[in-house]
């Protein structure tokens, strides 16, 4: 009995790690494009949140635990890379991840459609964040200008980026799904 | 709330909390936070990486997206560079209408008795060497057959035909030329006509020279004014070889005319002169 506990930690064990590092390497390879390459090009003069895609992604993918450690980790890693000051994301990052791979366990929710309303929440969602962070640091001005300069093109991107990443990080995890 | 029961979630939560509330409150205190440094520090070479690619990117599309500017760019250079070239040519034009009337008034203070009317080429006879001329001065302006035709350099040749507004000019290497010449350094005297063996290449015949004169490579011939058409004086050409003619005692020489025919563009026809 003693034996088969062992075995089944030593998988349980090898499986964290293996989600980990992949989780690990792609919030890292995304952060480092959003941060580097989308933040110079600034395509319609906004950056599109690639960690939150990720978290969304992944949580929709993989669960609500994978969810929950992405969200935290890519929160933590965006705002070590590109911000300074007064910082939430990882936790709004972790009620994303875990709330959203929560819903999104249930059988048969997998599909591409079903994808569409937790993009769509997560980019409403990147909206709010930006409209916190517009009045924590007193640049919110004026608010039409605010929401068509700013609101709308950074969720559209945000959606955008999110249908794009939806295949490449779908067949991540159901690679680190098959190798269980 | 279900979902505060769960003990993944509360530890994940608690963690969550410290790593925004940590930097964030080191932050504002105005400490650099150790986490922040060590990504940082991580993450740099990724984001040299990237940026290095996505400067070069951007440079590519830079290129591409400048293709219209620079079509625009090119389009107005190119209607600069037409609007100079017009400048250009009339200059020239202006320049050369210039050294024309400067010709012109240099003619006419070498040769006050001479009475000028000033005419511009308007078509050649086709074929290697021009011999023959049409000018656009007629009947209307005075002109008359037989009217010596000259340039600057010297004699041209004469009027064979005239109509209302033009007339046809010989030049001195035409077969039906005659022009009584003479050679200053010695007084030797003849004829100049064309020929039509020497009319390919550009020149003329000095002939009826008596046989004992002299006549060298280089001598300047001038007209003699004998005959009705041409005045005296008028430079003709250069001796350019010297020959006996085969079937007289006579002295044959060939003439290079000092007016290069195929460049004419404008010439002054005599309308009258006073004979000596």
């Amino acid at each position: 009995m003693a034996k088969y506990v062992s075995g089944y930690r030593a998988q349980t064990r090898s499986r964290s790690i293996r989600y980990t590092v992949s989780f690990s390497l792609t919030v890292l390879l995304l952060g480092v494009l959003q941060v580097s390459v989308l933040g110079r090009l600034r395509p319609l003069g906004v950056v599109p949140d690639l960690m939150l895609c990720a978290t969304v992604a992944i949580a929709f993918f993989c669960g609500p635990h994978a969810g929950a450690i992405t969200g935290i980790g890519a929160g933590f890693l965006i705002e070590a890379m590109g911000s300074v000051g007064i910082t939430f994301l990882p936790v709004a990052y972790l009620l994303v991840g875990y709330v959203f791979g929560s819903y999104a366990k249930a059988p048969g929710r997998r599909s591409f459609l079903a994808y569409l309303p937790y993009l769509g929440i997560g980019a409403l969602l990147r909206g709010v964040i930006t409209l916190i962070y517009a009045a924590i640091h007193s640049a919110l001005g004026d608010p039409l200008r605010l929401l068509l300069r700013v609101l709308l093109p950074e969720m559209g991107l945000t959606l955008l980026c999110g249908l794009l990443l939806y295949l490449p990080l779908g067949l991540l995890c159901a690679l680190l799904e098959r190798k269980k | 709330m279900k979902i505060f029961q769960n003990k993944f979630f509360l530890i994940c939560l608690c963690v969550a909390i410290v790593l925004a509330a940590v930097p964030s409150t080191l932050s504002v205190m105005g400490f650099q936070s150790l986490s922040r440094n060590i990504v940082g520090v991580v993450t740099s070479p990724f984001r040299w990486v990237a940026t290095a690619v996505t400067g070069a990117v951007e440079g590519f599309s830079l290129y591409f997206s400048g293709v219209d500017r620079f079509y625009a760019e090119n389009e107005a250079l190119r209607e600069e560079n037409a609007a100079l070239r017009e400048q250009i040519e009339r200059a020239e034009l202006l320049e050369k209408e210039n050294e024309r009337l400067r010709a012109y008034l240099g003619m006419k203070q070498e040769h006050p008795d001479f009475t000028m009317e000033e005419a511009r080429v308007i078509s050649r006879e086709a074929g290697n060497y021009v011999t023959v001329f049409t000018l656009n001065k007629g009947t209307l302006h005075g002109i008359r057959a037989n009217m010596p035709v000259i340039v600057r350099e010297g004699l041209v040749g004469y009027v064979r035909e005239v109509g209302l507004n033009w007339c046809k000019v010989c030049t001195v290497i035409e077969t039906a030329t005659a022009v009584g010449a003479y050679v200053p350094r010695s007084g030797a005297t003849g004829i100049v006509s064309g020929d039509y063996s020497m009319k390919t290449e550009g020149v003329c015949k000095f002939s009826y020279v008596e046989g004992d004169a002299d006549i060298q490579v280089g001598d300047k011939l001038y007209s003699s004014g004998i005959g009705s058409i041409y005045p005296a004086d008028l430079l003709i050409g250069c001796v350019a070889s010297v020959g006996e003619d085969a079937y007289n005692r006579t002295v044959v020489a060939k003439i290079q005319p000092v007016v290069d025919f195929s460049a004419i563009d404008w010439a002054v026809i005599l309308t009258g002169y006073t004979q000596e």
